[in-house]
């Protein structure tokens, strides 16, 4: 990737963490497993970005989150709360329509 | 997502100093919390902690080594600073877009209007109380700076004040339709024309006064030696000023009308040619006082005939031949536009 075309590809992924984050957490898990389990899934995501950002979406009610101290380390585990699958999958629903939308222009056909 | 590993658990900050016991992840999360509100420190601290190690543990299991991994982990969640501002969701900048055209047509309104006000206050005052001209200009433009600082900051501080308490991100003064300015026809004239037009004149009429009063320089008795030769006071020194004070009306019915008509070109003509040949005119005599001339040791340049007086006479007849060439061109450009 050139870096002049870099915020193009920053611009276009902008927003991806945040449907990620709640599809991934229908299954709970904690900020480290998640950064390796999304990268291991092909999204991109610094933890400087993530961390906040999982706190953020507690804070709104999309995540809800628990500590989880049966183990030497205690951690933080998360879940998608019911309004958070709710918002996931309304965008989900918008990224495929914007996926045919790009396709019927790649393709050069009207819809 | 099992504690397999807890048993061989890695201590963070194998680099850290062994006097202190402080390790590098302890500096960097403190540095992080410190900057939270207190009731998420702990929180934020026991989480940020946790994934630290996390991430630590799987290098050394890479086979990395300790200081080295723990050194670039915390280099890669960068300045502590900006992962708080991310944390407490606070913004990294003074003013964001939501305010800052808001923000600068606000600012230039007020400094347009205070300085200026500021500035010819505190001169009216000085000179009231009987400053010296340097003291009257001195405190003006001190005054000016004064007052264009406090307005520069108090504004843009309240403005800073809103953007982080104000949770609505909606434009504070709605954008109208109705508030759209006319573009300007081709040779339309400004209202910055205008103002300059109106400063510069009334500089000229103050020197025109003020050289017959100020004591630039004085004789052996004291008493101001005007610039102007006596023969000028008051009669053509006033007909100068006259013809000034016709300008800035003239530049004001300029403004108002909004394009060169007919009569403002010709009034305009009238007005240069009656200016270029009054001063040409006197431009054969004295216009200099011959006692000020010598006293400044310029005596041999100016006076009838002399180099000064003929590069004025022939700079004030070009200035009002372009004057009117300038002005027909403007009214034909007009004319043409309807």
């Amino acid at each position: 990737m050139q870096d002049k075309d870099a915020t193009y590809f920053q611009e276009l992924r902008r927003g991806t963490a945040v449907l990620a984050c709640l599809l991934a957490l229908r299954t709970p898990n904690y900020g480290y497993a998640l950064l390796e389990h999304l990268e291991a899934a092909g999204i991109e995501v610094e933890g400087n970005t993530l961390y906040p950002l999982l706190r953020r979406l507690e804070a709104q009610g999309l995540l809800t989150s628990e500590w989880n101290t049966d183990e030497a380390r205690p951690r933080k585990f998360y879940r998608t709360s019911q309004a958070g699958i709710d918002l996931a999958q309304r965008l989900s629903a918008d990224w495929e329509r914007l996926t045919d939308s790009l396709r019927h222009l790649t393709e050069g056909t009207a819809r | 997502m099992n504690a397999s590993a807890s048993a061989s658990a890695p201590t963070p900050g194998a680099g850290a100093t062994a006097a202190s016991g402080v390790t590098l992840t302890d500096r960097y999360i403190w540095a992080v919390v410190r900057a939270l509100p207190e009731a998420q420190r702990a929180d934020v601290d026991r989480e940020l902690r946790a994934s630290i190690t996390d991430a630590l543990e799987a290098r050394l299991e890479g086979g990395e080594d300790a200081s080295h991994a723990e050194r670039d982990i915390l280099t890669g969640l960068g300045e502590p600073a900006r992962l708080a501002a991310r944390y407490a969701d606070r913004p990294l900048h003074l003013l964001g877009p939501e305010y800052y055209l808001a923000w600068k047509q606000l600012l230039i309104l007020l400094l347009a209007i205070i300085v200026p006000l500021a500035a010819v206050a505190s001169a009216t005052i000085q000179a009231l109380t009987g400053a010296t001209f340097g003291g009257v200009i001195g405190s003006a433009i001190g005054l000016a700076i004064s007052a264009g600082v406090h307005v520069a900051f108090w504004t843009t501080f309240a403005f800073v004040v809103v953007e982080r308490t104000r949770t609505d991100r909606s434009p504070l003064v709605p954008f109208s339709l109705d508030a759209l300015p006319q573009p300007p026809r081709a040779g339309q004239p400004g209202l910055a024309g205008f103002v300059c037009t109106t400063v510069l004149l009334a500089a000229w009429i103050a020197a025109l006064i003020g050289q017959q009063f100020w004591p630039f320089v004085t004789d052996a008795s004291g008493e101001t030696i005007p610039v102007l030769a006596p023969a000028l006071w008051p009669l053509w020194v006033g007909v100068f000023v006259l013809l000034a004070v016709l300008e800035i009306v003239w530049a004001y019915a300029l403004w108002s009308t909004g394009r060169y008509t007919r009569m403002l070109f010709l009034t305009g003509a009238a007005l240069s040619v009656a200016f270029a040949v009054i001063a040409s005119i006197l431009l054969t005599q004295d216009v200099i006082n011959p006692e000020f001339a010598r006293a400044v040791g310029i005596a041999e340049w100016t006076g009838r005939g002399k180099v000064v007086n003929i590069v004025a006479a022939i700079a004030v007849g070009a200035v009002a031949a372009w004057r009117i060439v300038d002005g027909w061109i403007t009214f034909a450009a007009s004319r043409r536009q309807g």
